[in-house]
C-alpha cells in the first residue's frame, strides 16, 4: 500500500471503527425495517413494499415534506448570511465585540420552553407583541402562528429557528475568520478597500469552506426539524397536517403508536431526500468553495 | 474618513443593539421567570421585573435533586467527551483532508449520512448495541463513542484543514516528520480557534444531553444533573418558574464555557502559511 | 489488497465488540436487573428469595414513597430495586427497554397505553391473579380500568382521576351568581357562565370569563359530545360515532363556547399559561377540573376560595364523568418468580393501608370502598364527593381501547381547528369520522 493512503487508512481508523460498530447496525436494520410491519416486541413481520406503497399516497406525509421544504428554504440561507454578517463584524475591533458576541450565542442555549414561551407570546394574533407594532403603524394583524394557510405559520417558525440557530453558525464562521491573516486587513485598508471588497475578496474566499460545512449542516438538521415546530405550535406530539415535518410524524408512529416499520419508511424516504439535496449542494461545492 | 467613519460604526451598533434585544429577550424572561411566584408566571402584559423576588424556586430545585453529585457525574462525563472529541476528530479530520485512499469518498458520506438519518429509527438499534455490550447503567455509551470521532467535529476540522495550504504540509514535512508528529505539532495548535467552536459545540452537546443518560442509566447516583432536573417536570401542569430556575442552572455553565472559548477568536492570528 | 482491508475490519469489529462486552460487564457486574440476570426462575421454595424491579416513572411525586418503604419494610424477602424516570420521558425510555426485553417488572403507565400492551402481548393478564387473591366487593367498578371485552385485564389502577365542575367562589358571589349544584345541566352552566362574563376594564374585549372549555378529550370534547347525547365510539369500540347529529350537537356546543365569548379562546389561554392557571388567577369562574389538579392549584394559588360540584347532568339527567387512570402493568417477559413478586407489590398497593396514603395525597382517587372515605376534606376543593360520587355515578373512561392514542392524535388537531373557529362542527366531524374510522379499520 502507498505510504500516504497507509495514513489516511490509520488516521481514520477511529470513525472507520464508529461507523461499523455504532452506524452500521441501525443503517441497515432500519432498511430492513421498512419492508416490515413492527411493534417493537414482537418479531417484526415481513410485508415486503407495503409501506413504501403507503407512503406515496400518504397525504400527511407529502404535506410534512412540503412543509419542511419550505421551512429549509426560508430558514437555511436566512441563518447562513445573518451568521456570516455577524461574523465578519464581530472579527473586527469594534467596540464590545466579546459581549455581543455572547448576546448573539444565547438563543443557542437558551431552551426551547423559554423561546417557545416567549415567541410564541410574541407572534399571538391577539396578545402579542409583534401584531401590537403593526398596530401601532395602523396594518391589520396577522395570524402568524395560527393562519389557515400553511405557508405562514411555517415561515414564522423558520424564522424563530433561525433566532436560535444563528449563533452557532456564528461561531464556526468566527473561527473560520481567525484564518485571515492580519496583514491582509491592513493591506486593503491601506489601499482604501470598502468594508464590502474586504469581505468579497479576502474573507470569503478563506471562509467558503466553512460557509459550505454551515450551509450542508443548517440544511440537514433543517429537514429534521422537530422540537421548534412541537413548542411553537404549543400542542405536544399534535401538530395538525398543516403544520407537520417529516420527523414529527416519524415519532408519532415509533414511539406514541408503535408502527415501527412505517416509521421507518419515513425516516428512509426523508434519508434519500436529505441525500439528494446534499449532493446538488456537493456537486455546486468546486464551483465556489475554495481550498487550499 | 473620521466622521465617515465614526457614523458608519454608529449604524453597525444600532443593528447589533436592535437584534441584541431579540436574541435577549427569551433569556431574560427565563431568568426573570426563575424568580417569580407560580401566580406571577402568566400575568398579563408579562412582569418584566419579579415583584417580589422570589429565590425559593432555587432552593426548590436544590432540594429536589441531588446537586452536587449530579453535577460532578456531569462534569466527568463532559470533561471525557471533550478530551475525546478533540483528539478523534483531529486524527480522521487530519486522515481524510491530507491523504487519499480509496475509502475516502466513503467515510465522507458516513459521515453525513449520520446526521441524516433520524434519531428516532437509530436509538432503538443503538440502544440494542449496547445492552447485547452488557453496558447499561454505566458510562460507556456516553463516553465511548465521542473517542471514535463524531461527525460535526470531523467535518469541521476537516474544512479547516483543507483550507491550509499544500505548501504548509510540504514545509512541515521537510524536516523529516512524519505526519503524526506534524498533525499534532504543527496543525493541532494551529486550529485553535476552530477547536474552541468543537470544545463549545462538545460542551453543550454533552452537558445538556439528556436521552442517552435517561436510556443508559438506572441507579440514582449515577445520573446527569440534566436528567435530574427532568424530575421536576411533573405530570399535572407545568410549574414553569421551577423548570426556569432548572433551565438557569444548566444554562450558566455553557454561557461560561462559552466566555472563555470566545477568547480564542482573536482577530488575524499570526499568517502562518495559511492561505492568503 | 481490497479484500485483506475487509477482513482486517471484520476481526477488528469482532475484537471491539468483545473488549466493549468485558467492559460492560466489569461496570455492571454488582447492578443486574432481574429480566437480564442469568439466575435460573426460582422455584417454589418456601419463603423464597424474590428479585423485584419496580419502573416509577415520575418517581415518588407519582407514587408515595411511603407506600414503597412500607412494601419493601413489609416484605424483606424480595429484593426490590427502583428506577426512577422522569415522567414525560419514560415512554421514550420504556419503548426502548420493552423493545430489548430490559423492562422492569411492575411499573406505571396510562391506561390507554396499556391496553395496547395488552394487545402486543407487553402486558401479563391479570384476571387470573385478580380472581385468586381480591375481594370484588371491596373495590369500586374502576378497578377494572384495564379489563378488555374478552375479559382480560392488563393493568391495576395507580388511581383514578375524574373530571368535576371547579368554580370560584368569590368571583359568583361578585356577580351575584347562585353558585352551581349537583343538579345542574349543561344549559344551567351556560346560563351562569354569561353571567360572570365581563369586560371589566372597557377594553372592548372581555378580560373575565364564565367558563375555560378545553381543547382536549378528556376535559373536553369528549364529555361534551356524550353529554349532548352523542356518541365518540360505539359501545364495541369499533365505529366512530361523529358525525351522529347528537355527536355534533354536542361538538358544536362545545365550539359555540369560544365563538360566543364566553369561553377565552386558544390565544388566551396560551398566555395565560393554561386553564387552571386563568382559573387560579381568578380569569375564568369555572372550568372542568381533573382531581390531580388540586395539588398544583392549592400550591400555586394557595388564596384562591374555590370549590368542586359533580360534572354537569347532561338534557336527558344522565350524568357523563370522564375518568382518567394511569395503571400498573406487569411484564410479561419477567421471569416468573418476578411476576409473582410484582403481583405481591400490587396486592400491597390495594391494600386498606396503602389506599389510605393514596387518599391522603389528593393525587388520584384510590379504588378500594374504605379508603374513597378518607379523601381530605380539608383542602380545597373540599367537596371531594364530586370526584368520588361522580365516578360512582357517571364514571366513563374516553372509550379507552388499544388504538386510544392513535385516534386521539389524529383527531386532536381537526378539533382544535373546530374550536378556533376555522372548522365548522358538521365539516370538522366529517374529518375527524374518516381519520378515526381508518384507523379503528386498520387496528381491528
Amino acid at each position: 500500500m502507498r505510504r500516504e493512503a497507509r495514513w489516511g487508512y490509520i488516521l481514520t481508523l477511529p470513525f472507520t471503527v464508529h461507523l461499523l460498530v455504532f452506524f452500521a447496525f441501525p443503517f441497515f436494520f432500519s432498511l430492513y425495517l421498512t419492508f416490515t410491519q413492527w411493534d417493537m416486541f414482537n418479531a417484526p413481520a415481513w410485508i415486503g413494499g407495503k409501506n413504501w406503497v403507503r407512503l406515496l399516497d400518504d397525504r400527511s406525509f407529502w404535506s410534512s415534506l412540503r412543509n419542511i421544504l419550505l421551512f429549509a428554504l426560508v430558514f437555511v440561507p436566512l441563518q447562513t448570511i445573518l451568521a456570516l454578517v455577524l461574523a465578519f463584524f464581530l472579527n473586527q475591533s469594534i467596540r464590545a465585540k466579546s459581549f455581543y458576541r455572547v448576546i448573539y450565542f444565547l438563543p443557542v442555549v437558551t431552551p426551547w420552553l423559554a423561546g417557545g414561551t416567549m415567541w410564541g407570546w410574541m407572534m399571538n394574533k391577539t396578545y402579542g407583541l409583534a401584531n401590537y407594532l403593526l398596530g401601532l403603524l395602523s396594518l391589520p394583524p396577522v395570524d402568524w402562528l395560527d393562519s389557515k394557510h400553511w405557508v405562514l405559520p411555517i415561515t414564522s417558525v423558520a424564522l424563530v429557528n433561525v433566532w436560535k440557530g444563528v449563533g452557532s453558525s456564528m461561531i464556526i464562521l468566527l473561527a473560520a475568520i481567525q484564518g485571515v491573516p492580519k496583514d491582509l486587513y491592513e493591506a486593503s485598508s491601506l489601499e482604501g478597500a470598502s468594508r464590502w471588497s474586504m469581505f468579497w475578496h479576502i474573507v470569503f474566499p478563506i471562509v467558503s469552506p466553512m460557509i459550505f460545512l454551515v450551509l450542508i449542516l443548517s440544511t440537514i438538521s433543517a429537514f429534521q426539524a422537530f422540537d421548534v415546530f412541537l413548542v411553537m405550535f404549543n400542542a405536544p406530539n399534535i401538530v395538525p397536517d398543516s403544520k407537520v415535518t417529516p420527523n414529527i410524524l416519524i415519532y408519532k408512529d415509533a414511539f406514541l403508536t408503535t408502527k415501527m416499520g412505517y416509521a421507518s419508511a419515513m425516516s428512509w424516504a426523508l434519508f434519500i431526500v436529505i441525500m439528494a439535496v446534499t449532493l446538488v449542494q456537493k456537486r455546486f461545492e468546486k464551483r465556489w468553495v475554495h481550498y487550499g | 474618513m473620521g466622521n465617515k467613519f465614526f457614523f458608519k460604526n454608529l449604524i453597525i451598533h444600532v443593528l447589533l443593539i436592535a437584534g441584541s434585544t431579540a436574541m435577549l429577550l427569551p433569556f431574560y424572561w427565563m431568568v426573570s421567570t426563575s424568580l417569580k411566584t407560580g401566580a406571577n408566571v402568566a400575568k398579563l402584559p408579562p412582569q418584566w421585573i419579579p415583584s417580589p423576588f422570589v429565590w425559593s424556586n432555587f432552593s426548590e430545585v436544590w432540594l429536589k435533586v441531588d446537586f452536587a453529585r449530579y453535577t460532578l457525574n456531569s462534569f466527568l462525563i463532559v470533561t471525557a467527551d471533550i478530551v475525546g472529541m478533540l483528539l478523534s476528530c483531529s486524527m480522521v479530520a487530519f486522515g481524510m483532508a491530507m491523504f487519499n485512499f480509496k475509502l475516502k469518498k466513503f467515510l465522507y458520506f458516513g459521515m453525513l449520512a449520520t446526521l441524516m438519518l433520524p434519531f428516532q429509527v437509530t436509538m432503538i438499534p443503538g440502544y440494542f448495541i449496547w445492552t447485547s455490550f452488557g453496558a447499561l447503567n454505566t458510562y460507556y455509551p456516553l463516553i465511548v463513542p465521542s473517542f471514535l470521532g463524531g461527525s460535526f467535529g470531523i467535518f469541521l476540522l476537516h474544512q479547516f484543514y483543507k483550507s491550509t495550504t499544500k505548501e504548509l504540509y510540504e514545509a512541515a514535512t521537510i524536516d523529516g516528520c512524519g505526519p503524526w508528529t506534524v498533525l499534532w505539532k504543527i496543525y493541532f495548535p494551529l486550529s485553535r480557534a476552530v477547536l474552541s467552536a468543537l470544545a463549545v459545540f462538545t460542551f453543550m452537546g454533552a452537558w445538556s444531553n439528556t436521552i442517552g443518560p435517561l436510556l443508559y442509566l438506572q441507579d440514582k447516583e449515577l445520573f446527569t444533573l440534566p436528567l435530574g432536573l427532568l424530575f421536576l417536570r411533573s405530570d399535572v401542569g407545568m410549574e414553569q418558574q421551577i423548570l426556569m430556575a432548572a433551565a438557569v442552572i444548566v444554562t450558566l455553565p455553557v454561557v461560561v464555557v462559552f466566555l472563555f472559548a470566545q477568547k480564542q477568536f482573536v482577530e488575524g492570528i499570526a499568517s502562518t502559511g495559511l492561505k492568503g | 489488497m481490497k479484500s485483506g482491508f475487509k477482513l482486517s475490519l471484520v476481526s477488528l469489529l469482532a475484537i471491539s465488540l468483545t473488549a466493549c462486552g468485558n467492559n460492560g460487564d466489569d461496570g455492571n457486574g454488582n447492578s443486574s436487573s432481574p429480566s437480564s440476570s442469568d439466575q435460573p426462575p426460582a422455584s417454589s421454595a418456601a419463603p423464597k428469595e424474590m428479585k423485584l424491579t419496580i419502573g416509577l416513572p415520575g418517581a415518588y411525586d407519582v407514587t408515595k414513597k411511603e407506600i414503597i418503604d412500607g412494601f419493601i419494610a413489609k416484605f424483606p424477602n424480595i429484593k426490590t430495586e427502583i428506577v426512577e424516570v422522569p415522567w414525560a420521558d419514560f415512554a421514550t425510555k420504556i419503548t426502548a427497554e420493552i423493545a430489548g426485553g430490559t423492562a422492569p417488572d411492575v411499573w406505571v403507565q396510562e391506561n390507554a397505553i396499556v391496553l395496547g400492551y395488552g394487545i402486543r402481548g407487553v402486558a401479563e393478564d391479570l384476571a387470573p391473579y385478580i380472581k385468586k387473591d381480591l375481594n370484588d366487593a371491596d373495590y369500586i367498578s374502576g378497578l377494572y380500568a384495564s379489563k378488555t371485552p374478552d375479559g382480560k385485564v392488563y393493568g391495576i389502577p395507580h388511581g383514578i382521576n375524574p373530571v368535576a365542575l371547579a368554580y370560584n367562589k368569590k368571583m359568583f358571589a361578585d356577580a351575584g351568581v347562585t353558585p352551581p349544584t349537583d343538579d345542574w345541566t349543561y344549559a344551567d352552566m351556560i346560563e351562569a357562565a354569561k353571567k360572570l362574563t365581563k369586560d371589566t376594564n372597557g377594553d372592548g374585549k372581555p378580560d373575565q370569563y364564565g367558563f375555560a372549555i378545553s381543547q382536549g378529550i378528556t376535559q373536553g370534547w369528549y364529555p361534551w359530545t356524550r353529554s349532548y347525547g352523542g356518541q365518540v365510539l360505539d359501545d364495541t369500540k369499533t365505529k366512530a360515532m361523529f358525525t351522529d347529529p347528537k355527536s355534533i350537537e354536542g361538538i358544536q356546543a362545545w365550539s359555540n363556547l369560544v365563538k360566543d365569548g364566553i369561553s377565552p379562546d386558544a390565544d388566551f389561554l396560551k398566555v395565560a399559561g393554561g386553564d387552571w392557571k386563568a382559573f387560579g388567577a381568578g380569569k375564568v369562574a369555572m372550568y372542568f377540573m381533573q382531581y390531580s389538579n388540586q395539588t398544583i392549584i392549592n400550591k400555586e394559588f394557595a388564596d384562591l376560595d374555590y370549590d368542586t360540584v359533580m360534572m354537569p347532568k347532561s338534557m336527558d339527567g344522565k350524568r357523563i364523568v370522564p375518568i382518567v387512570t394511569n395503571s400498573w402493568v406487569i411484564f410479561s417477559k419477567a421471569k416468573q418468580a418476578s411476576k409473582d413478586a410484582a403481583w405481591e407489590f400490587l396486592k400491597y398497593y390495594l391494600s386498606a393501608e396503602s389506599q389510605m396514603v393514596l387518599a391522603k395525597s389528593g393525587t388520584s382517587i384510590p379504588v378500594q370502598k374504605n379508603a374513597i372515605t378518607e379523601l381530605d376534606v380539608n383542602t380545597n376543593p373540599k367537596n371531594k364527593k364530586a370526584f368520588s360520587d361522580g365516578i360512582a355515578e357517571g364514571g366513563v373512561t374516553t372509550d379507552e381501547n388499544p388504538s386510544w392514542q392513535e385516534w386521539r392524535l389524529a383527531a386532536q388537531p381537526i378539533f382544535a381547528d373546530i374550536y378556533g373557529q376555522k372548522l365548522s362542527p358538521e365539516e370538522g366531524a366529517k374529518q375527524i369520522q374518516q381519520k378515526v374510522q381508518d384507523i379503528l379499520d386498520q387496528n381491528r
